[in-house]
């Protein structure tokens, strides 16, 4: 209230100094504002570390090897499984997302007529508003029971790799896997990915362009030339925040996947697991002991977030000030 | 909290039957006390065990359209969820599956300034539910059932199951078990069973979540019911209004007795032959031995966790009342909506231990 009060004044006396109180408001709350990003993320690590003690003390086998998850009853339990279920699953959804998303985007820059591209743009906006938990019952309900050609696809022409292989003759039915939950996933981080990404190619200097078609370049070498060099850091942001969604998402993750606390790279047979997946589907039912493991287990992911964070920013840095600065 | 159409359509068709009911039918052996339970009005606030959430909204927009200015909402958000939430205070009163540990006993306690006692409120099958094209029949044994969940027993036609099954002619198709993901009531009395019958071959112990060497998990019992309608050759284990809803079969099964139908008078009669009060004075908390279940052997009951005394004379007052309706006229809901009236022998021990809160 103060400082629209103080505005006021400014525009009214323009006296010298409450303009300079003026600032000074300003840069306090705007200081403010930064700091209380520093208390609330200290106050989450600290929450989850004082929380996470107890059932790190009872666990009888190493948390960090471990692929069991049992906190209540013989308290062996362990993040090994589930921190790899959230990897793969969200590196498999960065691959199926990341090409589409830079598609559409590149498409709505570039190519498209305006009517188009506005409407493209509402339409993958769109995608992002609907909530997770409608993608988890669409997964379960509509997408596996679907997917079964797919599955069997994959296996005979891609099963060479051990990714898509199959097992025991597990792909021609009904299956909650990884690649299930990835494709859930990638359809959900595809409109943050399109979005960030569409607004940094616009950024792109139209002199560049037209400089690069004027030297007779082809609309292709075009894009490859003038629009993607000085886009990729962004995009590469954009990419990260992807990322970061696909590692905490957790209902429509829980829904679909195979919940099996199981190292395995085969994705198309039932089974993996992730972090913020087993926290959805056991903390109605867990004790103290299995509370705590799971809070234990948010930890965790909360550092995964935080490394693949702090990696996006190195490789911004690293990229040059100028585009820094464009973010 | 999700509430299927046809559930929704059962809930409506109930209420309209209760309300005959309460017009003008005395055949039905609670009915009599009718005039008895009385209403009292205010708002409760509860939570716990998913398994008696369809019961408990039926019985709250039942109480509540009998009671004018009777306001008691319900959310299903699991027994263990419940348990805490009543020992921390913040809920009125707790549904669930399981008695309370003693620390949580305690601090139920702590939280009453005296007593908290538990008694059961409805009692239900877990039926298992399966998928096989061409079979609408089907007799399980618990040794058998070991073997299917375990992952032992590979195809329909094992020789286990034509065991069970003599004469019917069962297809190669391989078994594809579902089971819960999510902790849950209705694995602990799934697998109590098995621990109790199976012997030696069930060797998952019991537990609300077990270390499952085969099969698929899903998240509640619609997402388990979802995957074995999905899947030729599917089974699980659910509450039968799962099986009903997605119109699949559903086995009998054999306890000490021979194989047994899911009906609400098979299970009404394994709680009367299976369940021992445990609990004492005004606590009707039990243990159920199923090796002594005749009828329907995978049966339960479900609780409610309450307070002996109450601070606040109305909330005390409306939960006496609110749960002597539930034990004794609320009873006739349950075949509706898949569960199983209590015994009469459990009527009027839970019937009493309502009647006994006070402020």
């Amino acid at each position: 209230m103060s400082s629209v009060a103080t505005g006021t004044d400014a525009s009214s006396l323009r006296s010298a100094s409450s303009k300079r109180r003026g600032d000074a408001t300003f840069k306090g709350v705007t200081l403010a504002a930064g700091a209380l990003v520093f208390v609330v993320l200290g106050a989450i690590a600290v929450f989850l570390v004082v929380k996470a003690v107890p059932a790190l003390q009872a666990d009888k086998s190493s948390f960090w090897t471990t692929q069991i998850w049992d906190p209540d009853g013989t308290a062996h339990f362990g993040i090994a499984a589930l921190a790899f279920g959230t990897l793969l699953t969200s590196f498999l959804a960065l691959a199926m997302a990341v090409p589409v998303a830079l598609g559409v985007s590149l498409y709505v820059t570039q190519y498209a007529p305006r009517r188009l591209a506005t409407l493209l743009g509402y339409a993958t906006d769109m995608l992002a508003a609907v909530p997770s938990v409608v993608y988890g019952l669409w997964g379960v309900f509509f997408l596996l029971p679907h997917m079964i050609g797919t599955q069997v696809f994959l296996a005979r022409y891609l099963g060479w790799i051990p990714l898509f292989a199959d097992k025991n003759n597990q792909v021609s039915s009904y299956s909650k896997s990884v690649f299930g939950a990835s494709v859930v996933l990638a359809i959900m981080i595809l409109p943050i990915i399109a979005a960030i990404s569409r607004e940094i190619f616009r950024q792109v200097d139209p002199a560049q362009r037209e400089a690069a078609l004027a030297l007779g370049a082809t609309r292709w070498e075009m894009i490859r030339t003038a629009v993607l060099p000085p886009s990729w850091p962004g995009v590469t942001s954009a990419v990260m925040l992807g990322l970061g969604r696909a590692l905490g998402e957790t209902i429509a993750v829980a829904l679909v996947i195979g919940n099996v606390y199981k190292i395995d790279w085969h994705t198309l047979i039932p089974g993996g697991h992730t972090i913020a997946a087993n926290i959805a589907n056991r903390f109605g039912e867990a004790g103290a002991t299995g509370r705590s493991a799971l809070i234990a287990s948010g930890l965790v992911l909360f550092v995964i977030t935080l490394a693949v964070n702090l990696v996006a920013r190195y490789v911004i840095y690293r990229a040059g000030a100028e585009e820094r600065s464009a973010l | 909290m999700k509430f299927p159409l046809a559930v929704r359509a059962a809930v409506v068709t109930a209420v309209g039957a209760l309300t005959i009911a309460a017009c003008g039918s005395d055949n039905n052996a609670t009915s009599n006390t009718a005039n008895s339970v009385g209403c009292a009005s205010g708002s409760l606030t509860a939570q716990g065990s998913t398994f008696q959430q369809n019961m408990e909204k039926q019985w709250t927009s039942d109480f509540a359209g009998k009671c004018s200015g009777a306001q008691i909402s319900y959310t299903g958000t699991g027994s263990g969820a419940g348990i805490q939430q009543f020992g921390s205070g913040t809920i009125d009163f707790a549904g669930s599956d399981v008695t309370m540990k003693p620390d949580e006993q305690a601090a139920a306690d702590k939280r009453c300034n005296g007593k908290a006692i538990t008694f059961p409120i409805t009692a239900g099958g877990i039926a298992i539910i399966y998928n096989v094209k061409g079979i609408s029949s089907l007799n399980l044994s618990p040794k058998t059932l070991a073997g299917i969940f375990q992952g032992t027993i590979k195809t329909w036609d094992a020789a286990e199951i034509k065991a069970d099954n003599p004469g019917v002619t069962l297809p190669p198709t391989a078994i594809k078990s579902f089971h819960r993901a999510d902790g849950s009531g209705t694995t602990s009395v799934f697998s109590s069973f098995e621990a109790a019958l199976a012997g030696s071959d069930w060797k998952l112990g019991h537990d609300k979540t077990l270390n499952w060497p085969a099969g698929q998990a899903a998240k509640g019992s619609d997402g388990v019911t979802a995957g074995v309608k999905q899947t030729d050759g599917g089974i699980t284990y659910a509450e039968v209004s799962f099986a009903k809803q997605n119109s699949l079969p559903t086995a009998k099964v054999k306890g000490t007795g021979d194989f047994a139908d899911l009906t609400g008078a098979n299970v009404s009669q394994a709680i009367d032959s299976g369940f021992t009060v445990s609990g004492s004075g005004n606590d009707v908390s039990g243990n159920l031995d199923f090796t002594k279940m005749t009828g329907y052997p995978i049966s339960t009951v479900s609780y409610a966790i309450v307070c002996q005394k109450y601070s606040d004379a109305a909330k005390a007052k409306l939960i006496s009342k609110f749960f002597t309706y539930v034990v004794t006229d609320g009873q006739s809901a349950a075949d509706q909506l898949g569960f199983a009236p209590l015994p009469q022998s459990l009527v009027d021990k839970a019937k009493a231990a309502a009647g006994s809160v006070t402020s």
